[in-house]
């Protein structure tokens, strides 16, 4: 058993494929990346860019094609499930819509115990632990999902996330279906929690200005592919990839509207087999773009770009 | 004082919506006034239960069972719609005023391909269909070209693929396009979109809000935004409204109200919406959870979430005062 490792979880050269209509699609193609003890690793993206799909196959919850993943300086890859499992309490959960992770079925106290059943613990000591660290009353243990508003059940499913301590938490649009008002609690909900418990989170978001606000590094997911990464600092406020400024340009900040006026929207089509996927949308795109794949390349210490403009 | 038809597309004074919950009658909606001139775009900005939906399916008849109009008039182009009857409503939707939806899916007919639905409404705004629509018939007319034309309008490059498809082989942002382009068919006076981008990634929600900017300055209506993200009403609005719990708590011109909110209620949405690295200031959420309309605290109905809340305001429920062009509901002011 390696004790020594870098980075808490590790992807070398990731690939997810599914296969639709008698068609191969390439979900998540080479990843490789590095999330650090104690950060947060933000994947940026829209829908259909493949950045759940990287999500659940780091935590093995969908077949993987190809590449490794590490967790702790360990190989994970190919460990059968019953080897997972003292791994699994490790790894956590939180999805995008409380309305749907949520049995309706169970009281709050059985869906917060319930990553302890499959390893045999009871785990009844620590439910208002948990209960009380996302701001809820221990005493609504009893009560049934339907109970609570969007919010206090995001915080019910944070809760569940920590019931087995974890290291590493993946955190699926965990506000997209929430208000402004109650996204800022979740949050800042999530940051105490990071401060607290030091657990390294996998965070899954379209929105720039979350992305910014929680992240130490982030990744710009396009078509499967990473397009660009590195520090939030370097990505978000010196961004350099096309579709990069294209998601920091709908973002809905001062001069939004005249920003928007001002963009072509060229319209998906297919995306290329050949040359860089991002091309048929690309206002720079080049010859080169339409006939080779540009790969990452370092630009400066904390940032990287797959881009043939640099 | 009467308004002329051009002046005001819609106005909406003193109006109180309730629900009956559980044996007793609740107020969703409390003592509303709004006024959407012409060509004017008015957002509504409030949590999920600040009334702002139950609004807008008070002013286009849509309130469910349990709930009605207890007090108040609503006037559209000068006419009193607030007691019209079921019957009637058809004359004023669609073709005076169109509501799109968060999940266009909803007001997409299943079992009709685009085509169809969009023939539907051209012959809706020909007056060749009246009340029963959403049921398939033999289309009325043929009118393929204004139809592709439509499609074109906002942004579908292959109108001919797109019509012949059902509401599920479209992505939710072609959806709530197509919904848009019936908007064009229809030409309706004054557009109600409730939360139409709130389903959608960051492009599909910038594309969507440059179309509703582009219909609207193509037909000259009048639109009412509403959303829960001040900032983004902000930008496509000319005023803002902000509800709470069923009032209106502040109004104002959209970019002073961004700008220098004053309510409390305004400044915590303002401060809630992520500004900043990790590490940075920590964004100031409002604490707590709307309240339930069935059990309001007494006086201001914020003072639970309210960090500057007085003896007075446990108490007393604050008046709407107008200072300068803003009108505030706020003992501090």
């Amino acid at each position: 058993m390696p004790a020594t490792y870098t980075n808490l979880v590790e992807t070398e050269n990731l690939g997810v494929e599914f296969t639709a209509g008698g068609r191969v699609i390439r979900a998540v193609d080479g990843v490789s990346l590095g999330i650090g003890e104690g950060e947060t690793f933000t994947v940026i993206g829209e829908s259909g860019s493949g950045k759940s799909t990287l999500a659940l196959a780091i935590l093995k919850l969908i077949k993987i094609k190809s590449g490794k993943i590490f967790f702790k300086g360990q190989d994970i890859t190919k460990l059968k499930e019953s080897e997972m499992r003292s791994i699994r309490r490790e790894m956590q959960i939180v999805l995008q819509d409380p309305y749907l992770s949520l049995d309706p079925r169970l009281r709050v106290g059985d869906i917060v115990k319930e990553p302890l059943l499959p390893l045999g613990e009871k785990g009844d000591d620590k439910v208002g632990e948990v209960l009380s660290l996302v701001g809820l009353d221990p005493g609504v243990a009893t009560r049934f999902p339907h109970e609570f508003s969007g919010g206090q059940r995001q915080r019910i499913a944070i809760a569940r996330s920590l019931i087995s301590d974890p290291k590493f938490i993946v955190l699926d649009e965990p506000t997209s279906n929430l208000d402004v008002s109650i996204q800022a609690q979740i949050l800042n909900l999530l940051l105490d929690i990071q401060e607290r418990r030091k657990v390294s989170y996998l965070l899954i978001t379209h929105n720039m200005l979350v992305a910014k606000y929680m992240s130490d590094n982030v990744a710009v997911m396009y078509s499967g592919k990473i397009v660009e990464r590195g520090s939030a600092r370097e990505v978000i406020g010196k961004p350099l990839h096309p579709y990069t400024m294209e998601l920091l340009n709908v973002t809905p900040t001062k001069g939004f509207m005249e920003r928007i006026r001002k963009m072509e929207f060229i319209q998906e089509g297919e995306i290329p087999i050949k040359g860089c996927r991002y091309a048929n949308r690309c206002r720079f795109a080049k010859e080169v773009c339409r006939t080779a794949e540009p790969t990452l390349k370092k630009v400066s210490q904390d940032h990287e770009v797959a881009c043939f403009l640099y | 004082m009467e308004i002329t038809s051009e002046e005001l597309t819609l106005r909406v004074e003193n109006l109180w919506v309730s629900y009956y919950l559980e044996g007793k009658e609740a107020f969703a909606v409390r003592d509303v006034y709004l006024d959407v001139g012409k060509g004017e775009v008015v957002g509504i900005v409030g949590e999920s239960g600040s009334g702002k939906s139950t609004l807008a399916h008070a002013i286009i008849g849509l309130l469910p069972r349990n709930s009605r109009i207890s007090k108040g008039r609503i006037l559209f182009k000068g006419k009193d719609i607030t007691g019209i009857k079921t019957d009637q409503r058809y004359l004023y939707r669609g073709t005076n005023i169109f509501m799109i939806f968060q999940d266009p899916m909803s007001s997409l007919n299943p079992t009709m391909k685009i085509r169809d639905q969009l023939q539907e409404a051209i012959d809706v705004r020909l007056g060749k269909r009246g009340w029963n629509i959403g049921t398939w018939r033999p289309p009325k007319g043929n009118n393929e070209e204004e139809i592709m034309d439509s499609l074109e309008r906002v942004g579908i490059k292959r109108p001919r693929v797109i019509m012949e498809k059902y509401p599920h082989q479209l992505s939710g942002g072609e959806r709530q396009r197509v919904m848009i382009a019936m908007a064009y068919l229809l030409k309706p006076s004054l557009l109600i979109a409730d939360e139409p981008t709130t389903a959608l990634d960051m492009i599909t929600q910038a594309q969507v809000m440059r179309l509703i900017t582009e219909l609207r300055e193509s037909l000259g209506l009048s639109v009412l935004f509403i959303s829960h993200d001040i900032v983004l009403v902000g930008q496509i609005a000319d005023r803002i409204v902000v509800m709470y719990a069923g009032k209106a708590v502040e109004e104002g011109k959209a970019e002073e109200i961004v700008e220098s909110p004053m309510h409390p209620y305004t400044k915590g949405l303002i401060n809630s919406i992520p500004d900043g690295y990790k590490n940075e200031k920590r964004i100031e959420s409002i604490p707590g959870s709307p309240p339930n309309i069935l059990k309001l605290p007494p006086g201001c109905s914020f003072n639970p979430r309210c960090k500057f809340a007085m003896e007075k305001c446990m108490s007393e429920d604050p008046e709407t005062r107008v200072l300068g062009g803003r009108k505030v509901a706020c003992h501090l002011y």
